[in-house]
């Protein structure tokens, strides 16, 4: 495991303590804002036949820890990427709009399919 | 417990939005929605009803009817590389079998005529043919309008011999909707003369896929290099920039404009006044009379500064857009922009101005949202989750997320040097308050980020990925 894969899942799993301790995941909002996912990731609505990773079997952990370290690449001041990495770079576009509590609803969501 | 079970144990307690009683009078009214158009947006927005419909336990209560001319969809995307060779119609073609048989979608065949929304019903002419009869058995009390774009070619002129196009459309295809006209336009490719030249004419914005023209400009470039030698394309645009790259992805376009495609001629504040067919022995000739765009030319490069002309043997003339003119019927111009072009929705949820009417994808006016099938599909995924909290008496989600996502092929398997190449464009957007007008609408969360570096072949395997994803998200 990396540092910062590492560091991710140490966030993560303070962020599950931090949602539990709040009262609750919203599962109305991790519905929706997770579907922005469903177009490029298999999740169990989908068969998995030649798309990118899939979401499923995925924990919390893993994906809200993902959202984090994605959401980090993408500098919001200046509204640019600051990865080289073409993949990394989409991803970091993608997870910037959502709040913490919103990664955490999405990871929650989807990690319960 | 596990900790899993017991952050779900107090979730369901806590929130009690996911276990439903559902509450109040819409319990006991059940939602029977109708979607015009079995495109993008109009076949998510069936199926996420259905999907979530189920997971709340509502679907008893959700009954979903598309109502399309085609049983058969064949995508926009990836349709330039029909024009290619690379793909064919067949490729791009789905059914609505899974829709029907997977999540128990209602289909019907039918060319929609009229809509009465005070009373729920839908006219038009069942399997295409016949009289106007009522199509739906039971009032609708949701209609989502998914019905994409009309053309609108009254900025210019068309004057093609009679004897030469019984249909004088024919003679200048947009293949701006795929299925027959990507083949009309093909079709004129394959048999025209090497040495004669090609023409892509692009509309004012906003239009349906913006980088769309640029990357059909590269792949017909690739195309005609190898197979009609000495041909050139060139590229009309009504827009300009100050250093005469693309206004949409100017650094991966520009850089195959200026590096790749040397057959691509690229030609800024050019807007077409007239299409003048002639003949020449077998051959179809065209000209396109062009002014500038506007009477200040931002750049030297390219900009157009006066009328002229240009002669091809292939037109593809992609006309200035709007919607769809069932959605401008329907809504009325009350229910447009000021324009009467686009349909006002409120983008939390794509209700328009008409009670129970709900536009979603291209034929929506936005400000900052393309129009586009990725995007299309997730304005039904909002669309769709709006409908159903009303259902559940929940809060509408007050600032919801959307995203576009577009791969473009560069080069084609053509290419010897290059091979395959492709780009992409993305961009997300979140309902907010515009501090510019204090308008709340959708905002531009990030910049439109381009794939960086240069167009690679990575990126082409990326895009097929992406493709098949999309296309499994909207039809299986």
């Amino acid at each position: 495991m990396t540092k910062s894969r590492l560091l991710a899942c140490c966030l993560a799993l303070a962020g599950v303590l931090l949602a539990t301790d709040a009262g609750a995941y919203d599962l109305n909002n991790g519905r929706l804002l997770a579907s922005n996912c469903t177009q490029c990731h298999s999740t169990n609505v989908l068969p998995k036949t030649g798309g990118y990773d899939s979401l499923v079997g995925e924990s919390y952990s893993e994906i809200y820890g993902e959202l984090r370290e994605f959401k980090q690449k993408f500098n919001a001041t200046t509204k640019t990427c600051t990865e080289n990495d073409p993949k990394e770079c989409l991803m970091a576009v993608h997870a910037m709009p959502y709040t913490d509590k919103e990664m955490q609803d999405i990871a929650w969501y989807l990690s319960q399919r | 417990m596990l900790r899993r079970e017991f952050v779900k144990y107090l979730t369901a307690g806590a929130a009690g939005q996911f276990i439903l009683p559902v509450s109040g009078a819409s319990a006991a009214t059940p939602l029977n929605v109708v979607v015009i158009g079995g495109g993008m947006a109009g076949a998510t927005a069936a199926k996420y009803l259905r999907v979530w419909a189920r997971k709340l336990a509502l679907d008893a209560l959700v009954s979903v009817t598309i109502i399309d001319k085609s049983d058969q969809y064949v995508s926009n995307i990836m349709s330039n590389m029909v024009l290619t060779g690379e793909k064919t119609i067949a490729n791009l073609t789905y059914t609505y079998a899974s829709l029907k048989t997977k999540y128990g979608i209602n289909f019907i065949k039918a060319t929609v005529s009229s809509v009465d929304t005070a009373n729920g019903w839908v006219y038009g002419k069942l399997n295409n043919t016949g009289s106007d009869i009522l199509l739906n058995a039971t009032p609708f009390n949701r209609l989502i309008l998914a019905t994409g774009i009309s053309f609108d070619p009254s900025t210019f002129t068309l004057n093609v011999p009679s004897t030469v196009y019984a249909n004088p459309w024919e003679a200048i295809p947009h293949a701006w909707q795929a299925g027959t006209q990507t083949t009309l336009l093909r079709n004129q490719l394959v048999n025209m003369t090497a040495g004669n030249h090609v023409a892509v004419t692009i509309p004012v914005s906003p239009y349906r896929c913006p980088p769309g023209p640029y990357e059909r400009a590269c792949v017909l470039a690739d195309w005609l290099r190898v197979k009609k030698p000495g041909s050139k394309i060139y590229l009309i645009d009504p827009g300009q920039t100050a250093d005469g790259r693309p206004p949409v992805e100017p650094n991966n376009f520009g850089y195959a404009f200026a590096n790749i495609h040397k057959n691509l001629v690229y030609v800024q504040n050019a807007r077409l006044t007239a299409v003048t067919g002639s003949l020449a022995g077998t051959t179809k000739f065209k000209t396109l009379s062009l002014v500038p765009n506007s009477a200040t030319p931002l750049n030297t490069v390219n900009a157009l500064a006066s009328p002229t002309a240009v002669k091809v043997e292939v037109a593809n003339v992609i006309p200035k857009m709007q919607a769809a003119d069932l959605t401008r019927s329907v809504l009325g111009p009350a229910g447009l922009d000021a324009d009467g072009r686009w349909a006002v929705v409120d983008e939390r949820s794509y209700k328009s101005l008409v009670p129970k009417v709900y536009v979603i994808g291209d034929s929506i006016k936005s400000a900052n949202q393309p129009k586009a099938g990725h995007i299309g599909n997730q304005q039904a995924k909002v669309c769709a989750d709006a409908i159903l909290r009303e259902l559940s008496n929940v809060a509408l989600y007050d600032a919801p997320v959307t995203n576009s996502a577009c791969f473009t092929p560069v080069t084609t398997n053509l290419n010897s040097q290059y091979g395959a190449m492709a780009s992409w464009l993305t961009a997300t957007f979140r309902y907010g308050v515009d501090p510019t007008d204090n308008v709340s609408r959708m905002l531009r969360v990030s910049t439109n980020i381009e794939s960086p570096g240069r167009p690679s072949k990575d990126n082409f395997s990326s895009m097929g990925k992406w493709f098949t994803s999309l296309m499994q998200d909207v039809y299986s």
